[in-house]
């Protein structure tokens, strides 16, 4: 016997044609004996019948037209980059669910922080692979990236973690082998060598003590390294 | 029957032409993209019109989910059809640009009101064309109170005219999730118009 509770989420599909005959005629004849759900059909009915009807404005060919030119030009790399205030989750679209959007309601905007400027992106909270032009496209991160996403993703963490202990360590180790008694000893200076600088991007080079291990590390410009990847200096 | 058939043929022919669009644009080929933003700017804009409640916003959605496509178009794989890709990105920088929004605390839907308004065509009394303006008005303003899993349901098949299979890919969820979503945004929209719609 079909109660009301599972069959109001089908009220959608009834409403929208989007249900098997099977369905359609099980909804069908519960609508005939419930007052409660036939209500809650018209109101289904309603709401898509103002959707239906209300339009978004019209846009003038010549805002296309603008937009087509600035696309066109990113895509020949000529004029100037675009700044973006969406996330890049080219990589999560392609491979797995998009991230859960969020289920509630949403709440009013209060933030007495100071705003950030016109040009400000949206602060990542993660560092996919830096959005770079086909043609200037980088060998590092980009073929890694490519191959096995998903497994990858855990392996660049653990390989991520080992890296920062890795120059922790290096860093703390001068002091804690000559002990506090001694004159503080600087840690050795790290001279990353730029591999590739994309606006807003810049991919560096650390040659570590570590005979076997050098770091890669991709930067924002807003001073946020984001992602640290470990890599055999042989590979 | 026949006219699902016919619908269903006619989708099939769009995806191929953007399959072969997309190899084209892969190499670079400006025309390809012309042809890509054509076909698909509209439903795009009407996506992201619905999910950041007005024009100027809803253009600047566009133009970025265009750009995360043409930097990403190399990886795209074709998985899933273009257009449900496109509409994908769409949907997230939509949502990701009305965070932005958010943090910048700029206020911006009340000015669309006039130029929505002209939009709608047909001989009406004033009465009529305020009556609209409000509804209109209502409509985003509600719009904005749904949570953003069950509004991106909603309009992707409401606004966009998707079958629920199709929304379930775009948004990577079951049938039956799109389902009890669009009913559940549609519900707390009756709730939040019931002065607008009796």
């Amino acid at each position: 016997m079909i109660t009301c509770d599972d069959l109001r989420p089908m009220l959608a599909g009834y409403v929208d044609g989007q249900l098997s005959a099977l369905e359609a005629e099980a909804v069908a004849a519960h609508l005939e004996q419930c007052g409660r759900c036939r209500q809650i059909l018209r109101d289904q009915q309603q709401v898509q019948y103002v959707l239906d009807a209300d339009r978004p404005p019209e846009v003038a060919d010549d805002r296309w037209e603008e937009i087509g030119k600035r696309l066109r030009a990113e895509l020949e790399g000529t004029g100037e980059r675009i700044v973006l205030k969406t996330r890049s989750r080219i990589e999560t679209l392609l491979t797995s669910p998009p991230p859960a959007l969020q289920d509630v309601e949403p709440a009013p905007p209060a933030r007495p922080t100071e705003p950030p400027s016109p040009a400000a992106p949206l602060p990542p909270t993660t560092f996919k692979s830096p959005a770079v032009r086909p043609a200037a496209r980088l060998r590092l991160g980009e073929a890694r990236l490519r191959r096995g996403k998903a497994r990858f993703v855990w392996v660049a963490h653990a390989i991520g973690a080992l890296a920062a202990a890795l120059l922790i360590a290096l860093g703390l180790a001068p002091l804690l082998l000559q002990g506090p008694s001694s004159t503080v000893v600087q840690a050795p200076a790290i001279e990353p060598d730029t591999l590739a600088r994309r606006n807003d991007v810049v991919i560096m080079e650390v040659q570590t003590m570590a005979p076997n291990y050098n770091v890669i590390l991709y930067a924002g410009d807003a001073a946020d390294v984001a992602a640290v990847w470990v890599v055999p200096t042989d590979s | 029957m026949g006219g699902a058939a016919k619908r269903d043929r006619a989708a099939e022919r769009e995806a191929q032409r953007d399959t072969r669009a997309v190899e084209r644009l892969k190499e670079g080929d400006a025309g390809a993209l012309d042809e890509l933003f054509r076909r698909h700017r509209d439903a795009a804009y009407r996506i992201a019109y619905r999910l950041v409640g007005n024009r100027e916003d809803a253009l600047d959605v566009v133009q970025e989910a265009f750009i995360h496509v043409l930097r990403g178009i190399q990886a795209f794989r074709g998985q899933s059809s273009f257009r449900t890709w496109l509409y994908r990105i769409v949907t997230h920088a939509a949502l990701d640009y009305r965070r932005w929004r958010a943090m910048r605390k700029t206020e911006s839907l009340e000015a669309e009101a006039a130029p929505a308004a002209s939009a709608h065509r047909g001989a009406r009394t004033p009465q009529k064309e305020a009556a609209d303006k409000d509804l209109h008005r209502a409509i985003e303003k509600a719009m904005t109170n749904i949570s953003e899993k069950n509004r991106a349901a909603l309009i992707l098949f409401a606004v966009e005219g998707m079958s629920y299979r199709e929304v379930a890919a775009v948004l990577s969820i079951s049938v039956g999730t799109v389902m009890s979503r669009i009913f559940n945004a549609r519900q707390r929209l009756r709730e939040l118009l019931a002065s607008e719609i009796g």
